[in-house]
């Protein structure tokens, strides 16, 4: 059995050294306020891929996140004047992040037959069919999966989650981000957070169903 | 036995749990292993998540994605600072403010006029266009000599008459950026 998915929950908390990462980017962006072009280099480096994980998190296709990845350096390059230093430089970024996927999503839902806020509000109050992975040919999972193919089953269940869902569950789970932070990202309470986290969670313990249970082999 | 709550039991799996609040989850999960499944639960739907996140971005290449980002920046930056300046060009040849060195003196008669004009204050003032004037906007790093200096990206280039003129973007060597307009006679 592969022993990291055989781990028992350890509550992840802040690492140590985020205060000094966050000193870091500090310093970054008032060099770039100065403009420092190599500061901002420095910034895209060491974000484009959270960036990126948390857009493809949210809008599902490669090409849009990696656009939308782009989209968000462009704006924190426009906006970074404005930037007081009062919340972290990466609640402000994915601030920005969150919001582009956001309005990403918003523009397909325009082209669908329902209107987002509507498909948003369905999705949030559970009235959605959530998908099982565990209800395929005959009703059992198999017992034994490669990452690829396990990857692909957690992310049909994502998908099933609402946009601010997803969101959310990304940031937190894959990411790391505080209630707090994230609460700061997407401008919400605390309270919001965990609600979102909470109904993110129980859909996808109910999609994944059997493959939460532990006797699961990934090769 | 009272089990945790499911809120307290996130709380805790989140690391948003201290002190005695994180000691009451601790203790009753070690006893209860009804719990301690519901936890075991989350902590693999941690690893599920972060293991499609590992397998979908691994073989994503960020490979020329900062030189992406900063094309972009300098292509929606460049016509509005190029067009501001060219007509302040424009604006400077014809009152004639212009000091004339002889020919002989730069490799292309050139002079360079080095006006620390800060982008971002408001810049210079904008004026018609001379008639027969022309704007260029041009891309390519002229390789004009300004000791001390580095001469960055030409941002545009003014004929007006038998004067042309180019605009480029220098560091101003405290951080900053400043203009550098090069006066061409065209003999
Ligand atoms: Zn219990």
């Amino acid at each position: 059995m592969n022993k990291a998915l055989q781990n028992l929950s350890i509550p992840q908390e802040a690492t140590p050294d985020r205060k000094a990462e966050s000193d870091k980017d500090l310093e970054l962006v008032r060099r770039v306020q100065e403009g420092d072009k190599e500061a901002f280099g420095q910034l895209v480096s060491r974000y484009q891929r959270k960036v990126f994980t948390i857009a493809l998190g949210v809008v599902k296709n490669p090409d849009d996140a990696m656009d939308i990845a782009q989209d968000a350096f462009i704006k924190v390059h426009r906006y970074i004047g404005n930037f007081q230093g009062s919340s972290s430089f990466y609640t402000w970024l994915y601030r920005i992040i969150v919001n582009l996927c956001i309005d990403h999503l918003r523009r397909l839902g325009n082209q669908g037959t329902m209107d987002f806020d509507e498909k948003i509000g369905q999705l949030e109050s559970g009235r959605d069919g959530v998908p099982t992975l565990a209800s395929g040919a005959g009703g059992n999972p198999s017992r034994e999966l490669g990452r690829k193919e396990l990857a692909k089953h957690i992310r049909h269940a994502v998908d099933a989650l609402p946009p601010y869902h997803r969101a959310v569950i990304i940031m937190r789970e894959v990411e790391g981000m505080s209630y707090a932070d994230m609460a700061k990202a997407m401008r919400v309470s605390k309270g919001t957070i965990m609600s979102r986290l909470h109904h993110a969670r129980q859909k996808l313990q109910r999609s994944l169903g059997e493959y939460l249970d532990g006797d699961l082999v990934v090769k | 036995m009272e089990h945790v709550t499911r809120e307290m039991l996130e709380q805790y799996h989140d690391g948003e749990l201290r002190g005695r609040g994180a000691g009451a989850v601790e203790s009753h999960v070690a006893a209860c292993p009804q719990c301690k499944t519901e936890l075991g639960k989350l902590g693999r739907m941690r690893n599920f998540l972060v293991l499609m996140s590992e397998s979908e971005v691994a073989d994503v290449s960020f490979e020329g994605f900062a030189s992406r980002v900063d094309a972009r920046i300098e292509r929606e930056r460049r016509p509005e600072l190029g067009e501001r300046l060219s007509v302040w060009l424009g604006e400077f040849f014809e009152h004639r403010r212009v000091v004339w060195i002889p020919a002989a003196v730069a490799v292309a008669a050139v002079l360079a006029v080095v006006l620390a004009i800060p982008f971002v204050s408001g810049g210079p003032a904008v004026a018609p266009l001379p008639a027969g004037g022309g704007i260029r906007l041009a891309s390519a790093p002229p390789a004009a000599p300004v000791e001390g200096r580095t001469v960055g990206s030409e941002i545009a280039s003014v004929s007006y008459g038998s004067l042309s003129g180019m605009v480029f973007e220098v560091a101003d060597g405290r951080g900053g950026t400043a203009a550098v307009v090069w006066i061409n006679e065209n003999r």
